[in-house]
This record gives structure tokens, sequence and C-alpha cells, in this order.
């Protein structure tokens, strides 16, 4: 074990997460892709597992390479990741691969990987957020010149991948507030866009009913269906089919289990195998299994604090504490949606949903994630905490 | 407070937050599972798991040579799911445009543009669900499963087929409504024919399977000891030969169009078994179109008219009033019974015939006048009842669908002084054709009357379950003198009466026309309404088969017996007689008759094979070609020699000889016309090389 961490360096026990989430990946994948397996792949029942192993592994390549870099020079890269990604969100909006009828794909020339701009532009985003509230941190209080700089990047990502992708967009937001609350900024700012925020999501939302359903163009009829079956949860089979598919999920997992392969749901669920891996994992191994996942998540926050705390460099610290709270969200909005908390958003697990983009994102945050720490370990023997 | 107290502060309180929310996730995970649990899992299982119908298996209906005239197929059809249409609206975007075109192309009734604006206005219409085609066969259905859309299935476009079952008959419109049909519905059942009368025996007994659903709206079946099996439907053969069925319907189409008749049936019968092996109906609807949309046959009694004068005589033979040679004064040709005229057709140029004679010509008078005398009493009156009610005519038909019509023959008690003598000619009554064919019937069967059948036997498995023979209803319904006497009548009708035009030298025939008038409705008798009909059997010598033909109200081209339903008739009776060995006479006695032909040159043995078959005997060498010829009554074989390398002479061959013979020694050969070789395009002799091309043409 020590020896392969001289090769993995920074927080061990971030590590030790990556690898139990992958682990509970793999045997949820294997369970879950079965059905689709014999449907699609003439009973290949490794094929998706397999193919999911091999982007895990490229993530895991990544992961390493990323946590390698000295974590200073991702402000740099932050600022040109984020620029890059704006003419890149515009693109796959108007020429984007369609795959479950929305446009949220490229196809990488030459590669012909797709991957979805939105995974990118997240996180490009966090780390540019990091890049400017490390550099606002002496007049953070200022509107004109704290604030907005921190907020406009912010929106201008959310805006361009609302229309094909709005529970991401107000994901993204969420986080980017969080971060910035992380960030020092003024709780009166906060308070403010909370409250706008608010009143155009409440404008929004009546248009969506007022308007009749023939004048809804594109992806708005499907927000209004997700928002009516989430406002109406009358408890029986009115519920959205695959809420209550992934509730008799986890009321079959009980508290104690262990049936790895044995769910019964994912023959019913229709995406058992990204959006509701969660409640395949409950259904297979309980609620104690699906407990050690949200502690997984939450332990991994907890040792993001932790880089906070140690960090030297104002930078270093956001940067570790918005790409762990952006995964730690998405987790949570993730699971939250299984256990029909908030309605369907169709966020994928970090690192434990089937899905080579998602997968490969997840891991260049987790990188820099180590990255930061690492270079925390390497000063901290050194240098006294200082704040730039 | 420094700013990097501060940023672990809110860091700290952003921990403390998310950590809440994993709690919450897994209280409500929890929540879920102890409070909701048992609820949840009850509804996984009555989601899933469900106890489906099997349906049984229809049995089929057979014609009596083993063809299927009623079987059930699978028939699909195409539904549109509006509300998962809207749900992928991308999807449908892209794609109707293409399935538009496929529609158009296929069904070739609308164009690509209009169904494209249909299927938009279906897209955003407030409707949840609409059929959008009916009755897709299965093997279109096969193809157009791997349309755009269709091919998406029901959850993503929407689109979705529906299979059900249809029942179809393989032979569309003949005897159509005696195989019937059968619906059921949550309302009413309803059905005519076989169908209807045996449907206890086809529908067989449905099963049920526990069943459990999976994604994709699937279900498989689940082992229990609870399932059963469905019982698949027995199978009714019925007597009707379908070759004779056809070519009658096609008469009757025919003639009734020809004649611009109302409707029309012909019925043809075995006369040992009573089993019925044609029964066409077919009557004008609205689109002006004949269908078989009623069993004339066995549905409807009209006035029979000159078919009844059978009957009559037949009572007279019987009671020994009269015979063949009893004479008949036709007057003038026009006879007052107690104020009413009974009138012939034409003026007699004859006025004293014999009884035969008189029916041959179907004499209204002679037949009107000879009941008078005999039966107008009180007591003949009952004995001419009699006799009417065990020919059978009082009773409706027993005969294995339903529907027959009860006959109108008021009882002899109510009869006035006018009823015999317009009865004794076929009115004041009303029979159906089956009844007088059942009486005919048992004429042409020396005198035995069997029960008219539709169904040979009813089988499950291929195995035999219920056969039906053949019942008896009267062993002896007449006399042998009487049976002679009638025959001779009838047979007089079409040899030199009435029907002269259905006499053949192959095919002698014996029966009777009729051409009734008939009343209509509320107008009775004032508009010339006319039923023609033909009754006989077949052959004269030695009966077979009997049959009658109906043809109501004919409005153009003639409206008598013998030309309208005698003309089917014919038709009918030679169709079986082509096809019935019995009728023929044997080979040997045309041999006897006629000289042997000259049979085609060809090979040796086989030609020998084929004169001793004849009879003939001839000598012919061991060459492996012969040629015959014919010298005075002689018959002289001659050798054919077939060099190699020499194109040899091969007019006169059939084809399969030729290409044997001239492909073995290498050419190609090229075929024109059929029959025998004309001619070759190698002149015999010529000396041939492998791979030539040679014409040969036939005649």
């Amino acid at each position: 074990m020590s020896n392969v961490f001289k090769y993995l360096q920074g927080d061990r026990l971030i590590w030790l997460v990556v690898f139990l989430l992958i682990g509970f990946s793999m045997l949820g994948i294997y369970s879950s892709t079965s059905t689709l397996a014999f449907r699609l792949q003439g009973g290949n029942t490794e094929y998706y597992v397999m193919k999911q192993f091999f982007y895990v592994a490229i993530g895991f390549g990544l992961m390493f390479v990323t946590h390698l870099v000295d974590y200073r020079y991702y402000s740099r890269i932050a600022q040109i990741l984020w620029i890059a990604s704006i003419p890149l969100l515009i693109y796959t909006m108007f020429f984007g691969t369609e795959l479950n009828d929305a446009n949220r794909w490229i196809t990488i020339p030459l590669v012909g990987l797709t991957f979805q701009t939105s995974d990118l532009a997240k996180l490009a985003l966090i780390m540019y957020l990091a890049r400017q509230l490390s550099l606002k941190q002496d007049n953070i209080s200022d509107f004109k010149e704290a604030f907005l700089p921190i907020l406009l990047p912010t929106l201008l990502t959310a805006i361009l991948i609302a229309p094909e992708n709005l529970s991401t967009a107000l994901i993204i937001v969420f986080t980017g507030v969080f971060v910035m609350f992380v960030g020092r900024v003024s709780l009166k700012h906060i308070a403010l866009l909370a409250g706008s925020g608010i009143l155009i999501l409440s404008l929004f939302l009546t248009l969506l009913f007022v308007m009749p359903e023939s004048a809804l163009k594109g992806r708005t009829l499907t927000w209004k269906h997700r928002v009516e079956s989430f406002s109406n949860p009358t408890g029986n089979a009115d519920e959205e089919y695959q809420v209550l598919q992934s509730k008799i999920a986890i009321a079959k997992g009980g508290i104690v289990n262990l049936n790895a392969g044995g769910s019964d749901q994912k023959n019913f669920l229709p995406h058992p195998y990204s959006d509701f891996i969660y409640s395949i994992i409950i259904e297979e191994y309980g609620l104690l299994g699906g407990g050690v996942i949200v502690l997984l998540y939450l332990f991994f926050l907890y040792r993001c604090v932790r880089i906070v705390l140690k960090a030297p460099k104002a930078f270093g610290a956001f940067l570790a504490a918005g790409l762990g709270i952006a995964l730690v969200i998405q987790a949570m909005i993730n699971m939250a949606v299984v256990v029909n908390l908030v309605p369907v958003t169709g966020v994928t697990l970090p690192l434990v949903s089937m899905g080579g983009s998602s997968a490969i994102f997840t891991s260049i945050a987790f990188g820099i994630i180590l990255s930061v720490s690492r270079n925390v370990e390497l000063q901290s023997g050194e240098e006294n905490l200082e704040m730039a | 407070m420094n700013k990097k107290q501060e940023i672990v502060v809110r860091v700290r309180i952003g921990f403390l937050a998310i950590c809440l929310v994993g709690a919450a996730i897994l209280a409500r995970a929890f929540y879920i599972q102890s409070y909701q649990g048992n609820y949840y899992l009850s509804l996984a299982d009555s989601l899933t798991i469900s106890k489906i119908k099997l349906p049984a298996e229809r049995g089929n209906i057979y014609a009596n040579d083993g063809r299927l005239l009623a079987t059930t197929l699978p028939i699909f059809d195409l539904g549109f799911d509006i509300k998962a249409s809207l749900r992928n609206d991308k999807l449908f975007r892209a794609h109707v445009d293409s399935l538009a075109l496929l529609f158009s192309n296929k069904f070739k009734d609308k164009s690509a543009a209009e169904y494209k604006k249909e299927l938009w206005r279906l897209h955003r219409s407030k409707k949840s669900y609409v059929v959008l085609r009916k009755g897709i066969p299965y093997d279109l259905q096969n193809e157009m499963q791997h349309w755009p859309l269709l091919r998406n299935g029901q959850n993503k476009s929407g689109f979705v087929f529906d299979k059900h079952k249809k029942r179809l008959k393989p032979f569309g419109w003949l005897a159509e409504r005696t195989i019937g049909y059968y619906k059921e519905n949550s309302k009413e059942k309803v059905g005519v024919g076989l169908e209807k009368k045996f449907d206890t025996i086809l529908t067989g007994i449905p099963g049920n399977t526990l069943a459990q659903k999976i994604s994709g709206g699937l279900r498989i079946p689940l082992e229990s000891p609870e399932n059963v099996r469905p019982q698949p439907g027995k199978d009714v053969h019925t007597s009707i030969d379908i070759d004779f069925q056809d070519v009658a319907e096609d008469a009757l189409n025919r003639a009734l169009l020809h004649h611009g008749a109302e409707h029309g049936c012909v019925v043809l019968m075995e006369c040992k078994t009573g089993k019925i092996r044609v029964i066409a109906n077919l009557g004008l609807t609205k689109d002006s179109i004949y269908k078989e949309i009623k069993n004339y046959a066995l549905a409807e009694a009209e006035a029979p008219g000159s078919t009844f004068k059978i009957a009559t005589v037949a009572a007279l033979l019987e009671d020994g009033y009269a015979n063949n040679q009893t004479k008949v004064d036709l007057g003038n040709g026009t006879a007052i019974f107690y104020g009413l005229p009974v009138r012939d057709h034409d003026v007699p140029k004859t006025q004293i015939i014999d009884l035969k004679r008189a029916i041959e010509i179907s004499s209204n008078v002679a037949i009107a006048e000879l009941a008078d005398k005999f039966y107008n009493t009180a007591q003949g009156k009952q004995k001419l009842f009699q006799h009417l009610e065990s020919f059978g005519f009082t009773q409706p038909i027993d005969i294995e669908i339903e529907g027959a019509a009860k006959p109108i023959l008021r009882n002899y008690k109510k009869w006035q002084a006018t009823s015999v003598p317009f009865l004794a000619h076929g009115y004041e009554m009303q029979v159906t054709p089956l009844h007088i064919l059942s009486f005919y019937n048992a004429i042409a069967n020396n005198g035995i009357m069997v029960k008219p059948s539709l169904i040979e036997k009813i089988t499950a498995y291929n195995q035999t379950v219920d056969s039906f023979t053949t019942v008896v209803l009267n062993k002896k319904l007449l006399s042998a003198k009487t049976i002679v006497e009638l025959r001779q009548m009838l047979e007089g009708v079409v040899e030199n009466g009435t029907a002269t035009n259905l006499k053949t030298d192959y095919l002698r025939v014996a029966g009777k026309t009729g051409t009734a008038k008939i009343a209509q409705g509320k107008e009775g008798y004032k508009k010339a309404v006319y039923q023609a009909s033909f009754c006989g059997y077949f052959p004269a010598e030695n009966p077979l088969y009997s049959m009658i033909v109906v043809i109501n109200s004919p409005s153009q081209n003639g409206y008598y017996g013998n030309k309208v339903a005698g003309t089917i008739f014919k038709e009918v009776a030679d169709k079986v007689y082509s096809k019935s060995l019995q009728m023929q006479k044997p080979v040997q006695q045309l041999i006897a008759q006629k000289e042997v032909p000259i049979i085609k040159k060809g090979n040796s043995d086989e030609i020998k094979n084929i004169y001793a078959a004849w009879g003939k005997k001839i000598q012919t060498s061991d060459q492996e070609w012969t040629q015959v010829s014919r010298n005075q009554t002689v018959l002289q074989p001659t050798d054919f020699n077939v060099k190699e390398s020499v194109m040899p002479e091969v007019v006169g061959m059939g084809l399969r000889d030729v290409l044997y013979l001239l492909e073995n020694m290498g050419l190609k050969v090229n075929i024109v016309g059929q029959g025998m070789v004309k001619s070759q395009s190698i002149k015999a002799g010529e000396p041939i090389v492998k791979g030539t091309q040679v014409v040969i043409e036939l005649s």
C-alpha cells in the first residue's frame, strides 16, 4: 500500500474514497446493465463494465497527471478553460449531438468521443470562480469591483446551458453561490441574488403553466411535466414511473442487505446504471450500503475542508473547496432525486454512475483537489499558513 | 475575525449544511423503507406480477377436401400515443418527414405532405391516443416495424402496434354467409352461420398464466402450479366442395347481373347422404353489387310455383288417382275454379294430353284440374295435406345452422275451395328452396328422404371427435312405381319439355322448371315480379347429385326458369360432371369406340408401355428412340437412329425428350412456343459441334 502511495501523492484518504466509489460503481453497473446487455449486446454482460472500466482508466490517468501539476498553474488554466468553454457551449447549443432528446453533447473530431460540454463548463467555471475569488479577496464586499466580476461568469455559463439542460444550469448557479459564500462574498449580495433568483424562477414557472402546451417549445414541456409530477406526490400510481420504481427499489433493499446483482428493479427503472444507480445500490446493499456512499462523499468533503484549513494560498483553498463542494452537491442532488426529495433532474452520481464524459471530468476535478492537497503537504512543514 | 478565520467559519457552515442534506437523504430512505415499505413492496408485486388470460386458438372451418374456409390470423392496428410523442418532441421532428413519405409510398392514399400535416396535427392535438391505421397484416407489420419512429417503440416515439386476432376467410365470399361470423363484446353476441352455431366447439377453453412485467412493456410468463394451459378449439369440417362452390357462386353472380335480379341461391346436395356440397346465396347490396348477405336457400320462403307440381303429382300417383298416361283436358289454356282463373302460359297445341306431357310443358291447368277433381273434398284436402306434410313442407328444414324459415302452408281445415287447385301448382303457400330440394332429392334417392347436412365431422388435433353420419328421415317416402313415373316425367322435361336447353349428349339431367309470380310486400301481385327456379338431379339414370337454383325478381333478359335458373344449373352440373369420375364412362369403353392415337416420337420403352395400356402390342427394336406411324389400321414402329455428333430429326417429339436428347449431345436448346416440336434450326443429318445453339419451335 505504501508503495502505491509513493506514486499517488496528496491526501491518501481522498484516494481511498476514489477507489471505494469506483468499486461501488463497478458493482452497480455490472448488475444494472444486464438487461441492456441482453437487449443490445447479445448477452455480453461484461460489455458495459469493460467499457466503463476503460473510461475509469482514462479518468484515473488524467487524475494522476492533474494531481502532479502544481495547483498554481490552474489559475491561468482556469481562465483559459472558462473562456474556451463559452464558444463550445454555443456550438453545442446549435450543432450538438442529440442524445436522449437534448443537445448536450459534442463529438470530439478524430477521436470520435462524445462528451457533455456542460461537464467541462462546470469544471472550468468552478476553477475560474476560485481564481476570481482569490483575486478579489481584498475588496470582496465591493459590488462592482468584486461581486459582479465573480457573479457574471457564473450567470453566463448557466444561461448558455439552460435551454438544453435547465437543471444543470440551476445546479451550477447554486454551486457557484455556495462557493461564493465560502469565498467571503458579502451575505447582503448573496441575499440579493437569491431574492432576484427566486423572483425570476417563480415568474418562469408561472409562464410555464399559464401558456398553452402547444406554444411550449423544445424541452420546456419536459420541464413542466417534471415539475407537475413532483408537485403532485399523491403517494399512489400517479407518481412518475421512475420515482415509483426507485422507491420500490429502496423498500426492497431493507436496512441491511447483501445481494450483489440481485436487483429486481433494474428491470423496471429506465436508466438504472446512470441517474438511478443509487437506488440499485440501496436495493442490493441495503440502507447501510446507501449510507456508506453518503458518508464517503461527506468524508471526502471533510478532507477538502481540511485542505482549506491548511492551504497557504487563498486560490488553493477555494479550488479545493469549490471543486469538492461542486462534486458533493451533485452527488447529494442525485441521491435526493432517488429518494424523491427533489424532482427528477438527470444529474449523475460522480464516479459511480456509468458514463465516460462524467467519469473523465470528475476524475480531473479530483486530480486538481489532490494537487492542492499534495502542495499543502509539501509546504506544511516549511511555511506557516499565510494568507495572500 | 481575519480573512482566514472567516473562510474557515463559512466552509464549516457549508460543510454542516451539506451533512444535513446527507442526513436528510438517509432519513428519507429510511422513511421509505420503514413507514411506506409495505406499501411499496405490495405495489411492486401488483405492478409487476399479474394473472393474464391466454385465449385459446379458435378452431378452423374446412371444406370437404380439407382446404381452409375460415381461420384465425394475427393482425395489427397502428396506434399513436401522443403524450409519449410530445415527451420526445425532438425525435418526432427529426423523423416525421421520412415517416410521412414511407406512409405515402406504401399506402398510396395520401401524399407525403398530407401525411406529414396529419401527423403534425395529431402530435399537437389534445388527444392522448389515436389509432392511425387498422388491419395491418403480419407481413406488412414486419416491414413497418423497421420504419423511423415506428422502430423506437411506444415509450420513445409513441407509435405502437396493437396486435389482435382476425378471423379470415381465405376463399372470400364463397359460402360466406353459411360459414358466417361470430362476434362477442361486452354488450352482445351476434353471429350467423356455422361460426355462430359451432361457436362453443370452435372457441376452445381459455387458460391463464402468471406473468411478470419488465421494462419495455414486455411480460414474461412465470412458472406456477396455478397456470392453466388453453385448450384450442375444435375444427369443423364442412361438406362444402370449394371448387363446386366457386363455380356456382360465379355463375350465380353473372346470372344475377345479367338479369338484374334481386337475389338468388344455388344448393347442390349429394343424393345418398344429404351432404350439401354447394350453398351459394347472393343478394343485391346498396352498393349495387351482389354479396352473401342472407342465406336465402334456408331462410327465404316463397311461393315455389311449378317446381311444386311434382309434389302434387306425387300425391296423385301415390293415391292411385293418376299415372303417366292419365289424360288431361287443357281446354283453351284457361280454366276457372270457383271464380278464379288458372292460366297456362301458352294456348295448347293439343287439347287432350297425358299427364307426363302436361308436366313436360308445365301446364298449370292440368295439375289444377286433377287436384281439384280428386282432392277438393273434406277428406281429399286432408289426404293432400298429409302428403305434403310427409314431404316435409310444414316444418322448417332441420339443418346445422340457424335461421331456417318456417314454411307457410295452412292447415287443410282452413282451406277454401280455390286452395286446392292453386296449391297444386305452387301458390297459396310458401316454402324455402331447401324444402323443394329435399323433396326432389328423395325422388332421386329412390324414395329415401335424408336430412340435409352441412357438416362432415368435428376434429380435435386431427382426431375425429364427432362424425355427422346421414340421418334418414323417411325410408320410403314414395312407392317404387311412383318414383319411376316421376323420374320419367322429370327426364321428359329436359328431353322434350320446358328445359331442353339443359340437354347434352354427355350428361343426362332430370328436373323441373319453375317461374312463379310472387307477391311483392304490400303491393301484392300487382307488379309482375317473378321467381325463376330449376330443381333437379343428375345423372338422370343413376342420380348422384340433386340441385336447386332460384333467382328472385329478374328484371331483364327474360324470367323463365329454364333460361334464368337452368343455365346456372347446367354450368354447375357440368363442373361436377367433369370432376366426378363416377359419372364418366370408363376408358375401356372409349378405347373400344375410338382409334388408338399416334403418340409423339420418343423413348421406346415409354411408347411400348403406353400402347400396352391401350391394349396394343407393338414390337420395337432395342433402340432407345422409336417413332410410330400408322399403316392403314396397323401401327408400325420404326427405329429412329441417333448418332453422335449428328443432328437427329426431332420434329414430332415432345419437349421433355427433345431437351434430354439434345442437351446430352451438348447443344444449347432455345425453345419457342409450346406443344410438339414443329421445326428445328439445325437440319437433321448435319454435323453438330458441342455448345452450338439450336432453336426448337413448338406448336
